[in-house]
């Protein structure tokens, strides 16, 4: 064989022989990190729920959770994949009736209307759709834990979680509510309101 | 044995003995290297009929000569195809930029439909008004607030406790 080309072999394949290895190893570790970091995230949430516990799980209830541990966890896996669908969907529509407000808020500023209520309304719409996401994004990262945490092997904090997840639960039927109220009762008064000032005239584009 | 007299066999006269080749010699004049019959010496010298014998033979030699610059077609046939396209290319752009202008033009000039929608701002605002309170409509109605979160998503019969 050439020379030049047992050179260029060599010089191909002996960094390989370095760079695989080192490259398997890597990944290895960084998937035991990634895995530990996680562990270590879980562990804190579940300190934090174990936390909020307001009342000692008797030996009963956590006997009878061991017990049903894997029927319970079928049951929220299921709710957990509802929620991220309800998640997305609800978001998505909160966002559609912020921005639509917002754009017309921007029309109507360019033709010299007067928005100020307008605009303190939509402003507090958005506050409640952002503690509305903020109850959402902990009450399904309580599902998601109750998914993951062995009830079998740490009952408390399962219960804990489910604890958290019920609270949760609580304010955003409380918030969603709220916001749909919100909605009917002030946003959209207050537009029909604009609409017949400025059909009646007391209020004119690009007068004031 | 000597009763048989054969008889004495002589040479046949028609059957050659082969003869040794003898090398000729080499010629000391140089071979003459034969005149070309087209030029005009040679022409001049030629009888109307060799003309025409020659002539009619360069016609042929020519003929096949000119096969091999049949490979210039491949080349002619190209260009003309880049030519075909920039072509179509040009009128292609020339009718887009037609339709262009034709379609700019009554944006151009429709000044009075603008000056009458601005004139109609209040009637703009009051659509626009319109369109968001029905778009709220419509998103509100794809969200349900007694499905999305029940009352018993987790009570502890719905989760098997």
């Amino acid at each position: 064989m050439n020379k030049r080309l047992k050179v260029l072999i060599a010089a191909v394949l002996l960094p390989l022989g370095v760079l695989i290895p080192f490259l398997s190893l890597e990944s290895h570790y960084s998937t035991q990190t990634s895995a530990q970091s996680t562990d270590s995230a879980l562990e804190q949430r579940k300190e934090q729920y174990r936390a909020k516990l307001q009342a000692d799980i008797s030996k009963a209830q956590q006997d009878r959770l061991k017990l049903r541990c894997s029927v319970v966890q079928a049951n929220v896996k299921n709710l957990a994949g509802r929620l991220g669908e309800i998640q997305t969907k609800r978001t998505t529509a909160y966002d559609a009736i912020l921005g639509e407000l917002n754009a017309l808020l921007t029309l109507l500023d360019t033709q010299g209307v007067d928005t100020t209520n307008l605009k303190t309304d939509v402003t507090s719409l958005s506050d409640k759709v952002t503690t509305y996401k903020t109850q959402m994004t902990a009450y399904k990262q309580a599902v998601d834990d109750m998914t993951v945490i062995d009830c079998s092997q740490d009952p408390v904090s399962f219960q804990a979680a489910l604890s958290v997840a019920r609270s949760e639960h609580d304010a955003l039927v409380t918030t969603t509510g709220d916001i749909r109220t919100y909605i009917t009762n002030t946003i959209k008064p207050a537009l029909q309101t604009m609409r017949t000032q400025i059909e009646t005239g007391q209020i004119t584009g690009g007068t004031q | 044995m000597d009763d048989i007299k054969r008889p004495q066999q002589q040479p046949r006269p028609d059957v050659l003995t082969p003869q040794p080749l003898q090398a000729q010699p080499a010629p000391n004049q140089p071979l003459q290297q034969p005149q070309p019959l087209d030029t005009p010496a040679a022409v001049i010298g030629q009888t109307p009929q060799e003309q025409k014998q020659h002539s009619s033979m360069n016609h042929k030699m020519n003929k096949q000569t000119n096969k091999p610059k049949r490979k210039k077609g491949p080349i002619i046939a190209i260009i003309l195809a880049i030519i075909v396209t920039a072509g179509l290319i040009g009128a292609a752009a020339y009718v887009y930029m037609q339709s262009r202008s034709n379609t700019d033009a009554p944006v151009a000039t429709d000044t009075s439909q603008v000056a009458d929608d601005q004139t109609a701002d209040g009637q703009l605002e009051v659509d626009d008004i319109d369109a968001t309170i029905s778009e709220i409509d419509t998103q509100l109605g794809t969200i349900n607030d007694s499905t999305d979160f029940g009352a018993n998503d987790l009570s502890d019969s719905n989760i098997g406790l």
